[in-house]
Order: C-alpha cells, then structure tokens, then sequence
C-alpha cells in the first residue's frame, strides 16, 4: 500500500462524503426496521390463525419472501416498483430508489421477523393464555396484556440481530443507485484509485456499528427469560441463518 | 347454578366425559375426586369453555356455556378460575395482577381496582407483596394471588383445579386456609382435589370419577363413613393411608 493512498481519510470534504453515506445507510435501516416489524406482526398473527384463507396466505408469503435473495428483492422494487404501485397512487407515480431499496429490505426482513414474533408467541405457556381467557379477556385483549408484552421481551436479543443485518444488507440498495456506505466509497476510489483502502475503512464502520449493536442486545437480554422459550427462538434463527 | 346433562367429550378414542349429570346449587362446596386421568380437570374446564363438549348440555347462571351465541367473555365474568400451575402473569406485579380483568374487561377506574386489589390482597394474607413480581414469590403466594386475582372479578362460581398439587407441603396449608375462609363466606365452588382433610372439613358434597363417569356423587360425611360404590372405597382406603 502506498502512503499517499490514506492521507484522503483525513480531508473533511471525503470525511463528510462519507458521512452523508452512513446516514443514508442509517436512515436505510431504520425505516426498514419499522416497516418490517409492522407487516411481520401482521403475517406472525396471520400464521397464528385459524382460519385457514388468512393461515395458507401467510405462510405462503413467510416461507416465500424467505426463500428469495434479498438482492433480487431490492433490485425488483428498484425496476418495477413504480408500475406497482401506480394502479394505487395514480399514472404519474415514481417510487423513489431510497423507498424502492427500504421495501426490498422490508419485505425479506418481515418474513424472517414474522417467524421470530411467531416464535416468540407459541413459545410462552398455554397457561397463561388459558389464564387470561378464563377472566373474561377477549382474544385481542389478552394478546395485547399478556401475550404480546411477554412475547416482544423474548424477541428484543433477536430484533437487535436482525437489526444489524439489516444494516449490513443495506449495502445492497447501493446496486440500484442509492448513496449509501458502500455505493459512496465506490465514488471516493473511482477518484483516488484506492479500493482496498476504502473498503477497509467502510468495513471499520460497519464493525463498530453492528459489534456495538450484538453487545448491547446481550445487555438488553434482563429479567425473566423462560429457558424453553430462549431456546425455542434461537432454535428459529438458526434455520434462518441456515437458509 | 350448575347444571351438567347428559355431557359427552372424547380425546381421540378416549371417552374422557361420558354421560356427565351433575348438579351445583348457589353457596354449595363440591370437591370432585377420583384417579388420575379419570376425566376430573376436563369437567372442571368445560364449565368455563376451556374445554368444549360434544354433546349434552351444561348451563352455568342460566346461560347454556357451550351454545354457539353465548358470549363467552361476558359468562367467564362469573366464573372464576384458580390452576394447579397458577399461571400468574409474570410481567405484572402482584397487584397489577389482580388489578389487571376489573380495569380491562368491567372497565373500573384505577384507583378503585387498585383499593380492591389491596384489600383482596390482604383478605389472602399477603399485601405486604403487592409490588412484588411472581418470580419473587414462594408457590404458596404465587397461588394465593391467584385466588385473589379471581375473585377481583366478582365471581358468582369458583373452579379450582388441583390448587394444591404443585406445592410442597408447609405451602398447601395456607392456600386450603383461604378456601377455606372463601367457603365458609358462601362461595360457590367446584374444587378437584386429593386433599381428603380439605374435602372433609369444607366441602358440602364430594364427586367421584373414573373413566369419565360419576361413580359416585354423595354428602361430604356419608362419603367418607360408608361410601356406596366399591371403586370409591378402594380409592379412599388408597389416599388415605398414603
């Protein structure tokens, strides 16, 4: 390596350059997280159901959405989201490449979230669901006092993996021109002719954030977690890793 | 208050009720006993619809449970229920516990539930654990909370299903003296047991199943001095010498 190649990291203006590039990669991230929580909930409790026309569609789009590349996902949306949503929004609907790329990412990551909160659900003791019934709570009421408090404590360490693999996963959405961490470094050694420098220093900041992440989310796991229940999700996570 | 007709169930080819006929009056104390597997935690259940039934009839407070139109959460407003696992919620405290069916399901402000919680709380013998997580409970008050946070509702009728069985001994004693105390103040309960000295002192009337029948049904006394039905007998000369 030529020492020449480093002394860039040091300018404010490339500094920044990449400062606008993790923010984009942040906000990614984010945004992805929210949405795919939101729909995972709804296909989780879909899954949960017993009537079979809302069971088979969930699971249908769970085992589905999981079985894709995330990659094929976000460049999908990227291409065709527009025309996809045109029929919703009005013929002069644009789905910027920022939305196109948090969809990709929120769709996949809701399928795998789906399963997680599903988990997290069946996992608890019938018992406490018997419990509640037999007081005179309604199904709602009784997912969303008893069920659902105990059930997203479960699933904090697992959301918080999720989350960093969102924001690996992100560097994807550089592919359909989203300036993220990635997508900008590729700018920056373009210019100087430096990729292996670049990329080293992109791979820093992915680091220190996701290994920050992993070691809060072990401090997040307090109180009262049912060993069976810790099992039973981590048991979840592992296929998907798998898969 | 209680009336069982003719109620079949079956798990598979297991005829766990089999021509269930059984009658509870208001105020009445019924311990219902018999092996393991003899259909008595499955009777208890359908009372409440946990269990549904197959065919007969069963209508607790005029309302027939396991008709298709009854409201179920309005009936089991009436009906309250304590498990032999207790099933506390455990990321409530104690009180909110109790608290947590007047407030969500009658709709009673806070402060009221609250007070009435305390004072179910101290009729149990524990308020001094009222800001307790169950985690941080002994079984004997984790189960004791469970009886408060039944009768938080105003129940009409109180199930108890194998309250004791998974306590150690010294603990069993204070969770039989507040049913006790609930059924010398008239509450109407159904209790499945092996706690013959409780049966004894509290209850009006034992139950004996096996198979999913009603071998027997008499008086608490006459029960226990000369039982008709020779299973019964061997049952009682099995629990009693153990």
């Amino acid at each position: 390596m030529r020492p020449d190649t480093w002394r860039m990291f040091v300018d404010p203006t490339i500094l920044r350059f990449f400062g606008s590039g993790l923010m984009e990669t942040i906000s990614l991230s984010l945004a992805a997280i929210v949405l795919s929580f939101v729909i995972a909930l709804v296909f989780a409790f879909g899954r949960l159901s017993k009537r079979p026309w809302i069971r088979w569609p969930s699971i249908a789009y769970i085992e589905g959405i999981r079985a894709l590349p995330v990659l094929l996902l976000i460049v999908y949306f990227g291409i065709k989201g527009s025309a996809l949503f045109r029929p919703v929004f009005g013929p002069e609907f644009e789905l910027s490449r920022y939305w196109a790329g948090v969809l990709g990412l929120s769709l996949y990551t809701s399928a795998v979230l789906a399963e997680i909160i599903r988990a997290g659900i069946v996992s608890l003791p019938r018992g406490q669901t018997e419990a509640s019934r037999a007081l005179g709570l309604s199904h709602a009421q009784s997912m969303r006092h008893i069920i659902l408090p105990q059930a997203l404590r479960l699933m904090v360490p697992a959301m918080m993996a999720q989350l960093t693999t969102i924001i690996k996963d992100t560097s994807l959405v550089g592919t359909i021109g989203v300036f993220e961490l990635v997508r900008q470094g590729r700018v920056v050694y373009t210019q100087f002719f430096n990729p292996i420098e670049v990329f080293l220093f992109v791979a820093a900041i992915y680091f220190v954030i996701c290994f920050a992440l992993s070691q809060a989310s072990r401090r997040l796991e307090v109180g009262y977690t049912p060993k069976a229940a810790r099992a039973k999700i981590r048991e979840v996570q592992l296929r998907d890793q798998a898969a | 208050m209680i009336e069982f007709r003719d109620v079949h169930k079956h798990y598979g080819s297991l005829h766990v009720l089999n021509g269930i006929d059984l009658q509870v009056a208001e105020r009445e104390v019924v311990v219902v006993i018999g092996p393991s597997g003899s259909g008595k935690s499955t009777l208890i259940r359908t009372i409440n619809r946990l269990e549904p039934i197959e065919s007969g009839t069963l209508v607790v407070n005029g309302t027939p449970v396991h008709d298709r139109k009854v409201d179920v959460n309005k009936l089991r407003r009436d009906v309250g229920m304590v498990f032999q696992s207790f099933n506390l919620f455990p990321h409530l405290t104690a009180l909110q516990n109790v608290m947590l069916a007047p407030t969500k399901v009658k709709g009673i402000p806070r402060g009221t539930a609250r007070e009435k919680g305390i004072a179910l709380l101290t009729k149990v013998g524990i308020p001094e654990k009222a800001d307790v997580h169950p985690v941080r409970l002994s079984g004997g008050q984790q189960q004791r909370v469970a009886i408060a946070r039944a009768l938080a509702m105003d129940p009409k009728v109180m199930l108890f299903d194998e309250p004791t069985s998974a306590l150690d001994a010294e603990m069993i004693r204070e969770v039989l003296d507040v049913m006790r105390d609930l059924a010398r103040e008239g509450m109407t309960m159904i209790v499945v047991t092996h706690e013959v000295g409780f049966a004894r002192e509290a209850s009006n009337r034992v139950v004996f199943m096996d198979g999913g029948r009603i071998i027997e049904d008499s008086p608490t006394a006459q029960f226990f001095e000369r039982p008709r039905e020779e299973r019964a007998r061997q049952f009682l000369s099995r629990v009693i010498h153990h």
